[in-house]
């Protein structure tokens, strides 16, 4: 015979909901998953940085086909080219890789290397220097980049990262990969790795030394930015090329100074100088 | 690429969720101890089978549904334990109070009718919002059974 209660029991709340600390529980989760992750994107970006420079150079230049230019003055392009052509002469490039000038008209002294093999040298730039070899140091950087692959590279490693991120956040990862496919990806955007520019100096201190016998000269541009008095465009200059400072270091000990001063080219300097 | 606006949506409503979550989560669990010691004598049983003081009662079906919603942290919380699986500790609580809440609404809409007891009580479970890519939204419970009213 059923015993009949005359009343409902009292369960201890803690059985269906045990107690814990869900604020430990979600830092745990979040610690434990951000370091995997964190560690899983570290290897894929550096396998990124490997394989990147495997992806043909004629790709690249298929992504920066459409590119435009306002090419300002033929003389002048054509002295920054043949500068230009000079030094990359000297750098053993692979013929595949095809080097394109451009000059920007922009004021802020800067110069870029991008895809597709894409050197741009602002107006701003070419004020601050005094001699061609001051110029030679700064295209002989850029082409550095480009003899290096440092702008599919970085390319690389910033689909990567996106993608990562994407994943992470639940976003779809075309968004991501749109990111850093679209323009901004091409037009001087893409901040290289401290060790990339080291390298890009090297490269280009080599260039110089070959090209005219000595390096006298190579410092000029990172000496005018360091004493740059417009505040805006020198923090400008250092946000995208940190270690001014270090590089300055590099070009002191890479060896003979002394030699004779190039100047200008004559219709750059005088594109640079008109309004 | 990193929005910081983003993040600082994101942290606000994880805030925004712990904060008010435990706040109202509280606030439930003591309503529920409440309402189950005034209901403690409206005894509710899952058996079919009646005692035979009960045989001559009435019978009448009585139910009570609820809905509780789930507040962002719980839901980011969930999230990053299904990458790893494990208990989800952080809907358990809510199963918890919404089975509980229902029953108490069933009970108080059978102390209506007078009754002395609650038998064959049964469960169903939904969720009401969200679907199966963007986890729990809110979840409903209904409880019900059949109420036992003595004669007039």
């Amino acid at each position: 015979m059923t015993q009949w209660p005359d009343q409902n029991p009292q369960f201890d709340d803690r059985i269906n909901n045990p107690p814990g600390s869900a604020l430990g529980e979600f830092t745990r989760l979040l610690l434990g998953l951000g370091l995997v992750t964190t560690v899983a994107a570290l290897l894929l970006i550096a396998a990124a940085g490997r394989l990147s420079p495997l992806i043909p150079f004629a790709w690249e230049a298929q992504i920066t086909r459409n590119l435009s230019f306002n090419e300002a003055d033929p003389e002048a392009l054509a002295a920054l080219e043949t500068l230009g052509r000079n030094l990359a002469a000297h750098a053993a490039m692979d013929e595949v890789i095809e080097l394109h000038f451009h000059l920007l008209d922009s004021n802020t002294p800067n110069a870029f290397a991008t895809l597709g093999g894409h050197v741009m040298v602002t107006r701003g730039l070419i004020r601050e220097v005094e001699s061609e070899n001051g110029l030679a140091m700064v295209v002989g950087h850029e082409i550095a980049h480009i003899h290096h692959r440092d702008p599919i590279r970085q390319l690389g490693r910033g689909a990567v990262l996106s993608l990562v991120w994407a994943l992470v956040t639940g976003g779809t990862g075309q968004t991501g990969l749109e990111q850093v496919l679209g323009t901004g990806g091409m037009l001087g955007m893409l901040r290289y790795s401290r060790e990339m520019e080291r390298e890009a100096d090297a490269l280009a201190l080599d260039l110089l030394q070959a090209h005219y016998g000595h390096t006298n000269g190579a410092d000029e541009f990172f000496l005018a930015m360091q004493n740059q008095l417009d505040r805006e465009a020198r923090v400008e200059f250092l946000q995208t090329h940190p270690l001014t400072e270090d590089r300055l270091t590099t070009i002191g000990a890479y060896g003979e100074q002394a030699g004779e001063l190039q100047p200008l080219p004559e219709a750059l300097a005088r594109w640079a100088e008109k309004d | 690429m990193v929005m910081p606006i983003e993040l600082f949506f994101l942290l606000g409503l994880l805030v925004l969720g712990y904060v008010a979550g435990r706040f109202n989560e509280k606030r439930h669990y003591r309503s529920i101890r409440e309402g189950e010691s005034r209901f403690r004598d409206l005894l509710v049983m899952n058996g079919r089978r009646l005692p035979p003081h009960l045989l001559k009662h009435q019978a009448r079906m009585v139910s009570g549904n609820v809905v509780i919603s789930v507040d962002y942290f719980k839901v980011i919380l969930a999230a990053l334990r299904n990458l790893v699986g494990g208990r989800v500790t952080s809907y358990e609580s809510l199963i918890d109070r919404a089975r509980r809440e229902a029953v108490l609404r069933m009970q108080a809409e059978a102390r209506e009718l007078g009754a002395e007891a609650v038998f064959n009580l049964r469960y169903e479970t939904s969720r009401i919002s969200g679907d199966a890519t963007r986890g729990v939204g809110s979840m409903e419970v209904l409880a019900y059974g059949t109420a036992l009213i003595p004669p007039q």
